[in-house]
This record gives structure tokens, C-alpha cells and sequence, in this order.
């Protein structure tokens, strides 16, 4: 009796340490520290995936309503009220900004990849240099269209499930024929589809079709385009797409989506209550959860784990963690980043006020591809009492650094205080339109205060002997006196302690703040 | 013509050939060194099988391979063979200029290792300033690194991801990646010179270049770094053509 409670009690044990046997993790670990991005409507946020905390909040300037992180994952894109704008999160900075006609569905990257594809509902644009161009109008709308070829060509689908096969280089239409799933690789020129639940390949290079004698119900392809997973009821067929030969095949059942890691390392598979992640390399199950409710899911690249957002809510699961991070307002979207994550700084203040974006001229000082030279200028600028920003431009892939001095709203206003920088500064200015969505702080140290407003004021007397006294209240410069006659050639200006006083031949004029006005009267 | 090697023709062949039918030749050239889990030879087996596809989409002759080299900081390692500096840049020019002498007009040089820029360089320069050949020297894996970083999103390195996947796009057996470990990795630091380098395998970058050993990854890696070269191989000649010094 007692032998056999023995043998239950190990065939327990057995068991229950079976069932307890975590999956063995093989998915090649790069220590390589990397962010994770996530979008909110008005913030971005970046995070170190290793001990998911944030560690960089950036105030949008506006409402975000889409974020797309098109392939190779340089910028994430922006997308709202039929503008675009390019957030660089090496640098941290809006690098680009563009006006769309239409409503952006998807931006994707189109090799080679100073390109991209903008698909609205009905009409594809490729973006090059900041221009958008218009290659295809339809006049059905459009479901969905994905980049294969090396940037050759453009598959695209309407609602009314019509497949088209768009040729960029010479703009032609080709109709393909119609079927359901359909998976393309960026860089060959191959279509992998289901007709009457076999899988076909179409070379539109070669313009040929065959058939294969494997037979599925759903495809999926990896973000290098390198293999295929065909899905029918009990497994998943690994396909390479090179040489379109078998590989492997892994017992999964039921399966009903596949999402890849975007280096393509791993993929999470789904049935209908788990998630399973498969380490590409080795075809073995690494983790395995129940299913929850996400809005946008991806799995971490080179580790164990996966990261899914619900509404406000940010979630790390991994391994043996699971973490969770709530965001001020609904994520729009997430995604890997191989930045270094910064150490997290006690105040992380939003750089920019926010403001309706607002038109006006400005002094533009100068411009440079140099961006240390840019900010130090700035800087300088800056120290010596310039309200300065600086407005970034990408011109065939170079990023320029406009330095820009103060917020006028009137041209003539603008040219006169270009005048005073030129004539001060022996640097030669000129007068630009600027549009901003925010006007970003700064501090210029208050030393010369006429009227007591606590703002800093500018004095020049011009060469043609006009006296000129500006304003400054953050990056906002007024014109708030501006003599009627002008002094002699000759005249000099002097400034001492709160005063100023023009002496022009043996006279002496001194400005005074009188009656909320400035006047300037002659000195005894 | 059924073959595209000078060294499997005839000088009756060859005299008929070049330069009426063909005045274009390219070089292979690398070195012998330790690599990784790749052969000795990886820096000459790219190159030759790049040589092999450019031939067969230029009208090209393939002269015979230089296969010796100059190897430095990976020497100690077994099978590791190296030229001095002078002996390898004055072999270069005289294989340039003799093969500008044999009335060759453009020579294209693929080279496939890091270690002789220099000399390739000036003994390109030379040749060109003392016989008037065009001299294009290739260092693929400089070329084809914005697509390294596109694709796998990582720089190459020494026996890393690149050279790695493009052995494996041209004999996937001679890649051993049953002996592979991270150990045999190691980054290269700017502050030190280490001879032997501790590592075969020598990444630029903190967590970058490893290879990667996934074969239908490394055969579209490969055939578009393949194409890469071409391109730009083929935009430099139809330069030279439409401006007149070709």
C-alpha cells in the first residue's frame, strides 16, 4: 500500500514539474539597451525596455491622430488633420513637416528609402524631398497596399476586392487576379496568395505564376521578407522565399494571426485564448500566455517578451515579469526602438508651450548643416540678449539648422530689427515667414527696462540716425518706439543706467517713458 | 564566348577578344586570414563570386585572382598568410599595368579586404597616371553597408553579419555555425591595437554585426548587395562613356 502511495506520489511529482517547465528561452540575447516609443494624442513617450520606465516625455505640439514607424525605423511619422510630421527620437526632434490633401490610412517606407509611400482612401503618393507626389488615383477605395520589389512596385487591394499591381517607376497598372491573402517581401518581386486553399507565387518581374503543392489557409511573411509561414489546421510551414524551398514546420494548431518582431527574430502566434512567441532561428515555442486584450501588440526584438497596449495602459510581459505602465491619454501606437535610453533626469520638462499654430516673420541669423555649431550659436545668441530659435529642414536627407531671432508680426518691424542686428552684430540678416506650431521658451535676461515692464528692452540708433526702441517678452519682439525725425549722421547713442540719451552735435536728447508712451525730449 | 576567365583561354582567344570585343577585366583581390566561423579565404571567395556576376552583366573579362594579401592584427591565428605592405602595392600595379598593357581599357578591382585600402588605392592611382587605364577599385562591403544597416539593421564587421550572410548566399557549407559563441566576438576599440586581436570575429559597434546565420535572410541580403555593386560599377562606366573618357 505504502509502495504504491510512493509511486503516485513521484508520477505526481513528475508531473507536476512537467507541467511547471518553463519553455527553454533560445532567442539569441544582444545585450543591445533599446526604447520603447510609445504615442499618445499630445505626448511621446520614451522608455527603456529593460526596466520599463520612462525616461523621456515629449509635449506634441498638436493632437496626434496616427503614428506609423515606416521601414528601416528611423522616424516615426506623425500623421494629423492632413499634415505630417517626422519625429527623429535620436534627437529628439520634429525634423519635417508636411501638408497632405488627402487623409493619411497608411505610410509605409519604399526602398530605396529616402521614400515614402502616403496611401489615403483613394490616392498614393510617394513623399520624396517633402513633396508629395500623386502616382495613382482610383476611383474605388482603397483596403489596403503593401511595397515589394525593392521598391518596384506597389501591391494594392480596394473595398471591393480588386487586386492591383502599381509599377513605380512607370506609373503603369497591371490588375491581378482576385484572392484574399496575399503577402509580398520588399525586396523580391514575388506575390505569395491562396487560390482554392493552395499557395501560388506570382513574379511580377518575370510575370509568372505557380502553383505549389502546399496547401494552407492564411500567410504571413517576415519584415526582411525572407519567409513565408502558410497556416493550415494543425501546423505552420516555414517557406524561404529565395529558392521557395520547405524549412520547417512547427505544431501549432488552430492559428490565426502571426505578428513579427520587427528585426524579425521572433514572432508571436495567436489561436483563439493564447499567444505564443517563436524564436525564428530554432522554430521552438519560447513563451506561451493567455490571450488579453490589447489594442496593439509587438513582440520585443532579440528577447523573451512582448508589449501590448490597452486605452491609457502600456504592458511589458515577459518571461518572468509583467509590467505595466499608465500613460496620460490613449496610446495611439507603440514601437521598438534601438536608441540607448537615457538616464532619467528628476525634471523632465516639456521643452515648448503649446499654442495654435501661428504665422509670422522672423530674422533668420544663419543656417548650417553643423549642429553643434547651430546650438552653440544659439546659445551665444541667446547670452547676448536674442530671443533665438532654431527650425530644422531636411534637404535630400541633410538637416539644415536655421537659426532664427524673434517672433514679429509685422515685416517692417522684422526688417528694422535686422537692420539693428546687421549694424551691431557686422553679421549680415535677412527677414523670413515662419509658421510654428509652438513658440518655444526662452530667457533673455532683462538689463535695460525704460518703462518697468519687467521686459527687456533693445535701443539702436541706425545709420540713417533713427532712434528705435524694441521689445522683448519671450520670443515675441515689438517696435514700441520709433522716432519721427531722425538725428544726424553723426549722432551717438549713449546708455547709462536706465538711460538713454542720443547726443547729436552739442545737444543731448534723452528718451523718457512718460504718459504710457515714449518721448524723446532735448536734455538740459 | 562560354567563359568569362582569362586564364581558360588561349592567347590566340584572348588576342581576338581584347580590346575589339572586350577592353574591360576585373581583379579579385583579398586575403588569407582568420574569420570567424567563415573560411580563411572569405575575403577572396566574395570577391570572385562578385567578379562572376559582374562579368556576366558587363561585357567583362575575370583576370586571375590575388589571393595573397596583407593580414595584420589577425596573422597569429592558424593559416593566417601575409605580403609586407610594399611587396603587396608593388604586385598590385604591376598586375594594373600589365593588364592595361595587354590593352585592357577599364580594370575593376573587388576587393575583399579591409586591411589594403591604401595600397589598392595608390596602385590604382599610379596605374591610371602612367598608363591611362580606368582604374575602379570596389571594397564591396563599404559599398553595400547602408544596405547591411538597412537590412539587418546593424553595421557589418570582420567575419560579422555581412561577410557571414554572403557566404552563405554562395556555399552555405563552408559556414560553421556549430562552432560559433559570442566569445569569438569582440569590438574593436579606437584607444587599443592588440596583436593578435582577441577575437576573430571584430565588431565596430556595441552589440552590432554579429552574424547572423538564417540562410534565406543572408541569399536576399547577398544578391541585393550583388546588385548594389553592379549598379554602381555600371554607373561609373556609362559616366565615363557619356562624358567622353571612357
Amino acid at each position: 500500500m505504502i509502495k504504491h502511495i510512493i509511486i503516485a506520489f513521484a508520477i505526481l511529482l513528475s508531473l507536476i514539474s512537467c507541467y511547471r517547465k518553463k519553455p527553454e528561452n533560445k532567442i539569441n540575447i544582444i545585450n543591445k539597451p533599446s526604447s520603447i516609443i510609445a504615442v499618445t494624442k499630445n505626448r511621446i513617450y520614451l522608455i527603456d525596455e529593460e526596466n520599463f520606465k520612462v525616461y523621456k516625455r515629449i509635449k506634441l505640439p498638436f493632437k496626434a491622430e496616427k503614428a506609423f514607424q515606416p521601414f528601416p525605423y528611423k522616424y516615426i511619422v506623425l500623421y494629423r488633420n492632413r499634415k505630417i510630421d517626422y519625429f527623429n527620437p535620436r534627437n529628439k526632434h520634429f525634423e519635417n513637416h508636411i501638408y497632405a490633401r488627402n487623409t493619411a490610412y497608411n505610410i509605409y517606407g519604399l526602398n530605396p528609402y529616402n521614400r515614402l509611400v502616403y496611401q489615403s482612401d483613394t490616392d498614393i503618393f510617394l513623399i520624396k524631398s517633402n513633396v508629395l507626389f500623386n502616382i495613382k488615383h482610383i476611383s474605388e477605395k482603397i483596403d489596403t497596399s503593401y511595397t515589394f520589389g525593392s521598391g518596384r512596385y506597389i501591391f494594392y487591394r480596394t473595398k471591393n476586392n480588386k487586386n492591383y499591381i502599381l509599377n513605380v517607376d512607370s506609373v503603369l497598372t497591371q490588375k491581378f487576379e482576385n484572392c484574399t491573402n496575399i503577402a509580398t517581401s520588399p525586396y523580391l518581386s514575388k506575390i505569395y496568395f491562396i487560390k482554392n486553399s493552395i499557395l501560388m507565387i506570382y513574379d511580377a518581374k518575370k510575370a509568372t505564376k505557380k502553383a505549389t503543392k502546399i496547401k494552407c489557409k492564411q500567410i504571413f511573411i517576415s519584415p526582411a521578407g525572407n519567409k513565408l509561414y502558410s497556416i493550415d489546421n494543425d501546423s505552420i510551414t516555414v517557406i524561404g522565399t529565395y529558392r521557395d524551398e520547405y524549412i520547417n514546420s512547427i505544431q501549432l494548431k488552430s492559428i490565426n494571426n502571426i505578428i513579427f518582431a520587427p528585426d524579425g527574430n521572433n514572432f508571436l502566434a495567436f489561436d483563439k485564448d493564447s499567444i505564443y512567441q517563436v524564436d525564428q532561428a530554432t522554430y521552438s515555442i519560447v513563451l506561451r500566455r493567455e490571450k488579453q486584450k490589447y489594442k496593439h501588440i509587438v513582440p520585443l526584438n532579440n528577447r523573451c517578451g512582448y508589449l501590448l497596449s490597452y486605452k491609457n495602459n502600456l504592458k511589458l510581459i515577459t518571461e518572468n515579469n509583467n509590467y505595466k505602465i499608465t500613460l496620460n491619454a490613449p496610446i495611439i501606437n507603440i514601437f521598438l526602438s534601438d536608441i540607448e535610453p537615457q538616464k532619467v533626469s528628476k525634471k523632465t520638462k516639456p521643452k515648448s508651450i503649446k499654442l495654435e499654430s501661428i504665422t509670422f516673420y522672423t530674422v533668420q541669423y544663419m543656417s548650417t548643416k553643423n549642429k553643434s555649431h547651430a546650438y552653440n550659436q544659439k546659445n551665444r545668441l541667446i547670452k547676448e540678449g536674442f530671443p533665438t530659435y532654431i527650425k530644422t529642414l531636411n534637404i535630400n536627407d541633410n538637416i539644415w539648422y536655421r537659426l532664427r531671432i524673434g517672433i514679429f508680426n509685422r515685416k517692417e518691424n522684422a526688417l528694422k530689427f535686422s537692420t539693428y542686428i546687421t549694424e551691431t552684430t557686422n553679421h549680415s540678416c535677412w527677414v523670413a515667414p515662419d509658421t510654428l506650431d509652438s513658440i518655444p521658451e526662452v530667457n533673455i535676461k532683462t538689463v535695460l527696462d525704460l518703462n518697468k515692464n519687467k521686459k527687456q528692452n533693445i535701443v539702436h540708433l541706425d545709420i540713417n540716425g533713427f532712434l528705435r526702441l524694441f521689445e522683448i517678452d519671450q520670443m515675441k519682439i515689438s517696435l514700441i518706439y520709433s522716432s519721427e525725425d531722425h538725428f544726424s549722421k553723426r549722432a551717438k547713442l549713449l546708455i547709462k543706467s536706465d538711460k538713454v540719451i542720443v547726443i547729436d552735435d552739442d545737444k543731448s536728447y534723452i528718451l523718457k517713458w512718460e504718459n504710457n508712451s515714449f518721448v524723446i525730449k532735448e536734455s538740459r | 564566348m562560354k567563359t568569362k576567365y582569362m586564364s581558360e583561354l588561349t592567347w590566340q582567344e584572348f588576342g581576338k577578344l581584347v580590346p575589339d570585343e572586350i577592353d574591360t577585366v576585373i581583379l579579385p583581390v583579398g586575403t588569407i586570414e582568420a574569420h570567424g566561423v567563415i573560411p580563411l579565404g572569405t575575403d577572396n571567395i566574395i570577391p570572385q563570386d562578385i567578379s562572376i556576376y559582374l562579368a556576366n552583366n558587363i561585357n567583362a573579362l575575370i583576370a586571375p585572382p590575388v589571393n595573397y594579401g596583407i593580414t595584420s592584427s589577425l596573422l597569429p591565428y592558424p593559416g593566417s598568410i601575409s605580403l609586407e605592405k610594399d611587396t603587396y602595392e608593388d604586385m598590385i600595379y604591376e598586375i594594373l599595368t600589365d593588364l592595361a598593357r595587354n590593352r585592357f581599357r577599364k580594370i575593376i578591382v573587388i576587393n575583399g579586404h579591409g586591411g589594403q585600402i591604401d595600397e589598392l588605392k595608390r596602385a590604382a592611382l599610379n596605374c591610371f597616371k602612367d598608363t591611362d587605364a580606368r582604374v575602379v577599385v570596389v571594397h564591396w562591403w563599404l559599398l553595400t553597408s547602408d544596405w547591411t544597416k538597412e537590412y539587418y539593421g546593424q553595421m557589418g564587421g570582420h567575419a560579422g553579419i555581412d561577410e557571414t550572410a554572403a557566404i552563405l548566399g554562395i556555399n552555405p557549407e563552408l559556414v560553421k555555425s556549430e562552432i560559433y559563441s559570442d566569445s569569438l566576438c569582440k569590438k574593436y576599440e579606437n584607444g587599443i591595437n592588440a596583436y593578435p586581436f582577441p577575437a576573430p570575429i571584430i565588431l565596430f559597434k556595441d552589440g552590432e554585426g554579429m552574424p547572423n546565420f538564417d540562410r534565406d535572410k543572408a541569399d536576399i541580403y547577398y544578391n541585393k548587395a550583388k546588385e548594389i555593386v553592379l549598379e554602381d560599377v555600371n554607373a561609373i562606366l556609362n559616366s565615363y562613356k557619356e562624358l567622353n573618357i571612357d
